[in-house]
């Protein structure tokens, strides 16, 4: 059945064989004669989770619209898989065709979150590649990444050749197809990624050279090329009515964590909570028009034979036509007898209208995202959310008979003080409030899940100098708030642990001394690091450690304006002075509008259309 | 509403679909071939589809067998073939026709299942491998050991008269195929795994139990105490 034999006869052995066989509805399969290129898309998490991405589904089927490339998948083998495929010596392999990876002509991961770092170097050594560039000669593959964490490169910068920062989907047909002709030429690994340098979005990490003071500070990032940009530009799609879109989706056997269609009707957001990296990375905001989504929609449906359909975007109620829209795909979808779900819309009287009619709702319920428990704290963060929204929100869901709630908030943010976290039980209590007064006492069913994630400073946003609060004050608060949460009815309270967003952090804020860090930790066991079971901060400790790094100076250290950011060479389109001015206006309290209703000058127009 | 009955097969690497997600495909197969199906009432309506008997994963079939409830009449050829159009690889309709007769659900009316179990054994002639075989049927007893998965405690059965037949049927290079015929259903269920184990364990031949393979080739029910095989429905 493949060109590994004994794949066979470890499948039966491990949980869920169906995550490595490849094969499912829409899956795409090309002949070696027909292509030039072969290009294995990577995500650095198990299948489910990995699956589950909308931007796989769009990259994987742009790449392959492409007649001679051919993009196949892969993702991080579960513990049990693992374990058998290092004892039968079976080398990470395409679920499409079962190739080993090291055959693929370029192997680019998805960085969706910090802590799958340690799952790429997990999946090129299970693939037999070496781990760093310069040990990589020229006949290994190229290794490529892209996502948002790839906006601050430095830390995978000596294990990736190169970063794509931004959208993927014409880009990376551009790099394929110069791959095509430079492998024709036959000319040196080093000749390509000269090539590909003056690529809007390419950032080639070998082409630059940290300088560091006496005490290992950065102090800047010297070209070794005269050749090689100053700064790295993102690229995105210009139109996304133009942009690739799936007409089809793969469709998985297993049931994975978002298992249905999903059509992006917006990219970006314009509201800009000064927490918020996706905020910043995907402006300006564009839209698809209706038009086009009805179409997406209905080609999906036909070609996935999928039961749910989903609208995406950061915040679908910003969506300037969202009434007819959603008028129009739930008649759709009532007549062929599919469900539709709207995350991230917002409460207003429409939505409730809407949100009566949409099933999934009921069962699971309404969400907020206040982030922060007093509108002082709320104005900190700009996040535009009032209580009246909440209250209101919550009252006309308990009119229409619900009664489950979820509401997410940060800690650790800015400036935060324990009244910041009173406000979050004080919000709480007014919930239950409002509930008892309009249930009566027979039908009480009211539940209130508080979960909340811990701050996380993140490159490029007007908070990326600010520190995490370090891991003792994090946890008093998460302990505060567990004992206040224990005495009160109806609810249940999340967090996060302290000791994983720390790692978090200093991943996300890392330089590229990181990347020695990363291989030390991963020789001594580390691999999903954002599961609690697999999790070992012992272990990252001591990698810190060895490498002679103290890991709190990228987390819980603030840092100043003129201090020199590892990502100071990356150009996001927003500028520096745009974020000192709303770092400036967090202390002060200020809040600044969503853009929508007037340019606040971002500095994004510089580059890009803003309409 | 029209109900028909389909065989398919289920091999390759789609042996190593779970029942629940083999429910799941056939139901999205069915939108994307544009034919509507049934759907129960209620707070969480599910289609009208039953499988026969579920398959363990890692065992393919020649011969799988469903009902389905349909809103339009439709000529069998045209659903198989539609059907066919959108499967995956692995997953073949081999027949559908429609059910006219009201008869008992499928999964009541299974009895007894075929399977074909092959395997790799070396150094040893087919005399002796048929004595084997005949020596392990002619106990009165056999007892197996079988692990309770819902209350993780171990019971002894006798599956002995669970046996309808197991022969060797072909034997070359090495590779030897052995049909048995096991008793299949809610009035009594073998499994072909926990067979090959108990015959492992009471011959002395040395098989590696991931080197088996099992494929079904047929299900059947029982009509005057004749086994009549599950193609033969109309
Ligand atoms: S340039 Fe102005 S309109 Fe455009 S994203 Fe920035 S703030 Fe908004």
């Amino acid at each position: 059945m493949s060109k590994l034999n004994n794949l066979e006869k470890i499948l039966p052995k491990v949980e869920k064989p169906a995550r490595y066989i490849g094969g499912e509805i829409n899956a795409v399969v090309k002949k070696d004669a027909e292509i030039k290129a072969r290009f294995v898309f990577a995500f650095p998490d198990i299948y489910e989770i990995g699956m589950s991405h909308l931007g796989m589904q769009i990259l994987y089927h742009a790449l392959n619209a492409e007649n001679d490339i051919f993009c196949e998948r892969v993702f991080a083998p579960a513990q049990d898989m693992e374990s058998i495929m290092r004892e039968e010596n079976i080398p990470l392999f395409s679920l499409e065709t079962k190739t080993p990876l090291m055959d693929a002509d370029m192997i680019g991961f998805t960085l969706q979150y910090e802590l799958s770092y340690s799952n790429v170097i997990n999946m090129l050594n299970l693939a037999n590649i070496p781990l760093m560039c310069d040990e990589r000669k020229e006949a290994f593959p190229f290794i490529c990444a892209g996502g948002p964490c790839a906006f601050n490169p430095e830390p995978l910068g000596e294990i990736i050749d190169f970063f794509i920062l931004g959208e993927g989907e014409t880009v990376n047909i551009e790099i394929m197809k110069r791959y095509i002709l430079w492998k024709e030429t036959g000319r040196t690994k080093f000749e390509f990624l000269k090539e590909i340098s003056c690529i809007q979005g390419v950032y080639i990490p070998s082409l630059y050279k940290p300088r560091y003071d006496e005490h290992m500070k950065l102090i800047g990032m010297d070209k070794l090329y005269e050749w090689a940009p100053e700064k790295v530009t993102k690229k995105i799609e210009g139109d996304l009515d133009a942009a690739f879109f799936p007409e089809k989706f793969i469709v998985p056997f297993i049931d994975i964590v978002h298992n249905r269609a999903m059509v992006e009707i917006l990219r970006g957001c314009t509201r800009g909570c000064r927490f918020c990296q996706a905020g910043v990375i995907y402006r300006p905001v564009r839209e698809r028009s209706v038009e086009k989504i009805e179409e997406i929609t209905h080609q999906l449906i036909k070609n996935t034979g999928y039961e749910e359909m989903s609208l995406l975007s950061l915040s679908t109620s910003d969506y300037s036509k969202i009434e007819p829209l959603v008028s129009s795909l739930m008649e759709k979808c009532r007549n062929e007898n599919i469900s539709l779900s709207l995350p991230s819309l917002r409460l207003d009287s429409f939505s409730f209208k809407v949100l009566d009619e949409v099933q999934s709702v009921k069962k699971s319920g309404l969400t907020f995202a206040p982030e922060a428990g007093t509108q002082r704290l709320r104005n900190v963060i700009n996040k535009s959310i009032t209580e009246e929204d909440i209250f209101n929100g919550a009252e006309n869901a308990f009119k229409l008979g619900w009664g489950t709630i979820k509401l997410y908030f940060m800690i650790g943010l800015p400036t935060e003080t324990y009244d910041d976290l009173d406000g979050i039980v004080n919000i709480a209590k007014r919930i239950i409030d409002i509930y008892y007064k309009i249930q009566d006492k027979k039908n009480r069913k009211l539940k209130i899940t508080i979960s909340t994630s811990n701050f996380v400073p993140k490159p490029h946003t007007a908070f990326q100098w600010f520190p995490m609060d370090d891991m003792e004050t994090l946890s008093s608060k998460h302990q505060y708030l567990s004992e206040k949460f224990k005495k009160m009815k109806h609810i249940t309270f999340n967090y996060n642990d302290v000791r994983t967003s720390f790692l978090e952090a200093v991943l996300a804020r890392g330089d590229r001394r990181v990347n020695e860090v990363l291989i030390k930790a991963w020789k001594s066991g580390c691999k999903f690091d954002g599961w609690r079971e697999h999790f070992d901060f012992d272990k990252w400790q001591q990698a810190f450690n060895d490498v002679g790094i103290d890991p709190g100076v990228f987390s819980c250290e603030k840092w100043d304006y003129d201090d020199v950011l590892p990502w100071d060479h990356i150009d996001v389109g927003v500028t520096k002075e745009y974020l000192i001015s709303e770092n400036e206006k967090a202390y002060e309290e200020t809040f600044t509008d969503d853009c929508r209703n007037g340019c606040t000058d971002c500095g994004v127009n510089r580059i890009f259309e803003c309409k | 509403m029209y109900k028909y009955l389909f065989q398919f097969t289920k091999t390759d690497y789609m042996k190593f679909i779970s029942h629940l997600d083999l429910m799941s495909t056939f139901e999205r197969a069915f939108r994307r071939a544009d034919i509507k199906i049934l759907y129960s009432q209620g707070f969480s309506p599910h289609p009208k589809l039953s499988i026969a008997h579920p398959l363990s994963v890692g065992i393919s079939s020649t011969s799988e067998y469903m009902e389905v409830e349909i809103e339009e009449r439709k000529e069998g050829l045209e659903i198989l073939s539609r059907l066919n159009d959108v499967l995956p690889e692995g997953i073949r309709i081999l027949n559908c026709k429609e059910m006219i007769e009201k008869k008992k659900s499928l999964a009541a009316l299974v009895e007894y299942a075929a399977y074909d179990i092959s395997f790799h054994i070396e150094d040893i002639e087919q005399d002796v491998l048929i004595k084997t075989i005949e020596d392990f049927l002619s106990e009165i007893e056999i007892i197996a050991i079988k692990k309770q998965m819902k209350t993780h405690t171990i019971k002894q059965v006798d599956i002995r008269p669970f046996i309808d037949a197991f022969e060797l049927t072909k034997y070359s290079q090495g590779v030897a195929t052995i049909t048995a015929i096991i008793k299949t259903g809610s009035n009594g269920n073998l499994n072909p795994e926990l067979l090959m184990q108990s015959f492992i364990e009471s011959s002395e031949i040395k098989i590696d139990p991931n080197e088996i393979k099992i494929m079904r080739t047929e299900l059947y029910f029982v009509k005057e105490n004749k086994r009549i095989p599950f193609s033969s429905i109309n």
